[in-house]
């Protein structure tokens, strides 16, 4: 069993390298392709290895999903708003320290997380039934804050909001078996590279520096951060984008360098929260915690024990890789052809949506692309795009 | 001028598309099915039934609500978590799911459970 689980970290790990480092693809295609393939798998392994390799898979993406923003410009839904920060850095020559101030947060968060797991565990499994039925009411107080605090229109803030939750709807009622792979690859994937594709920016050379992390900045990215992290970890329509801006607004002056440590430990921190929403209440919250739903019909304590073991080990593996990887980043940028990537990127993901999905899947790819190409059109941010989970689930309260 | 067209015509398809995915989606929702009417060729793919409920029981990971209407009875799955099972006897209700085989039996594993 022991091997077993070591060889389920090492597998994760370098699916969450794939999935990290790739514009794109996330960890919902790699494990929606995970369970796809487990009945093979199963005759060889056990449910709880999967779990553990998804486990380390996403907490490694979680880690490494930063470089293709900071270096490439082409975020995913976790990390759209580090695109400027992360660039504003890279265009200084600062690709690396970037990097270093994403990792750094999400090792601070993650070791933060499971240090206070327990506290988590506890108010979720008493409190939760309490706040339930507020729900829909907190998701419409956190919808109607997050457009009232866009700088640019408001107005294109609500209405892309509202358009991308009929196209959820729309989504969520088709007969497409993994309906949110096609949504979100439209919305925030394709859509970001097809948009970044008309950029032609030229990267400077680019130094490998150690940022001064001054300890002030971190205890205010980790305390902000967290409190954020619980409140979208656990209710339901709610993620990354959403928790970094909840976090922002405790204090109006934020760096680059501290607004990349709170990315970075939100981006871990909300996943890690997810799965011990998944533990105490047996609610998934994310993609990628609905197919370990599939997998495994209760976490135990002990299940849960292997996991927090389990994002530990890849946590560190993560912190390591970043690193190294990030020098690599830097030495290559200059020479790799971007518009070569992105083009290939989006046939790749096609290609993938059209073979689970289907013709369905396609179209709303398509749609939901061209949905997805509207918020930089307009000047405003992709997380109200988030309306597509979001005015599905308040239907689903308030009906 | 160049990028208001561009962003009039993306805003235009958008909108278009939109519409076109929802009526698409009306049309290829999965029609009701009589219970009676369910064979081993429905086996593997998605069905829709409307009945009610003559008992539920419960066991460990799931429920088994057993559904009957004019034409016949029916289990359904419904697996523990995925969603909170808040039924009684005799409540009308209607299941889409996927249609199994089990023990001879047909069955079929809810994905979505309303009421009627």
């Amino acid at each position: 069993m022991i091997v077993e689980i070591t060889l389920a970290i090492l597998v994760g790990c370098f699916l969450g390298i794939i999935s990290g480092l790739t514009p794109g693809i996330h960890i919902n295609l790699i494990s929606v392709t995970i369970l796809a393939a487990s009945p093979f798998l199963l005759q060889y392994t056990s449910p709880i290895v999967l779990i553990l390799a998804i486990i380390a898979m996403s907490i490694t993406h979680t880690f490494l999903d930063f470089l293709p923003s900071c270096f490439l410009g082409a975020p995913d839904p976790e990390t759209v708003l580090t695109v400027l920060p992360g660039h504003r850095l890279l265009q200084e020559g600062k690709g690396y320290e970037a990097v270093r101030l994403s990792t750094v947060g999400s090792i601070s968060g993650l070791i933060l997380v499971i240090i206070l797991a327990p506290i988590l565990i506890f108010l979720t499994r008493n409190y939760y039934d309490s706040i339930k039925i507020a729900i829909p009411y907190l998701l419409i107080i956190c919808a109607a804050f997050l457009i009232l605090r866009e700088s640019n229109s408001k107005l294109w803030a609500l209405i892309l909001f509202l358009l991308s939750g009929v196209l959820g709807i729309a989504t969520l009622n088709s007969t497409v078996s993994q309906p949110l792979f096609p949504l979100f690859s439209g919305l925030f994937g394709i859509s970001t590279l097809i948009v970044s594709l008309k950029d032609n920016n030229t990267i400077p050379l680019q130094t490998i520096t150690k940022p001064i992390i001054k300890f002030r900045q971190m205890v205010k990215a980790l305390s902000s951060g967290f409190l954020a992290s619980i409140f979208c970890g656990t209710l339901p329509g709610l993620g990354v984008a959403q928790a970094s801006i909840l976090a922002t607004t405790v204090s109006k002056k934020w760096t680059p360098q501290t607004f990349l440590i709170l990315n970075g430990a939100v981006n871990t921190m909300v996943m890690f929260t997810s799965v011990i929403t998944l533990y105490t209440i047996g609610k998934a919250r994310s993609g990628e915690i609905v197919i370990m739903q599939k997998l495994i019909a209760e976490i135990t304590f002990q299940t849960f024990i292997m996991i927090v073991i389990t994002a530990i080990t890849a946590g560190i593996i993560a912190t390591m890789l970043a690193l190294k990887i990030a020098k690599i980043f830097s030495r290559l940028i200059t020479k790799i052809s971007y518009k070569k990537l992105c083009i290939s990127i989006i046939l790749l993901i096609t290609a993938l949506v059209a073979l689970l999905t289907g013709l369905q899947g396609l179209f709303i790819l398509i749609v939901s692309t061209f949905v997805g190409m509207l918020p930089p059109l307009v000047g405003i941010g992709r997380n109200h795009l988030m309306g597509s989970l979001i005015v599905p689930v308040l239907l689903f309260f308030l009906l | 001028m160049e990028d208001e067209k561009t962003f009039k015509i993306i805003l235009a398809i958008s909108l278009i598309g939109v519409l076109s995915l929802l009526i698409l989606v009306k049309t290829l929702e999965i029609p009701l099915t009589n219970i009676g009417n369910l064979t081993e060729s429905n086996i593997d793919k998605t069905a829709k039934v409307q009945g009610n409920i003559s008992s539920i029981t419960e066991t460990q990971g799931l429920y088994l609500i057993n559904l009957k209407d004019a034409t016949g009875k029916l289990t359904i799955v419904v697996f523990k978590n995925k969603q909170d099972l808040n039924l009684k006897k005799r409540q009308a209700i209607e299941v889409q799911g996927k249609v199994i085989e089990y023990k001879g039996e047909l069955e079929i594993q809810a994905s979505v459970i309303n009421l009627k």
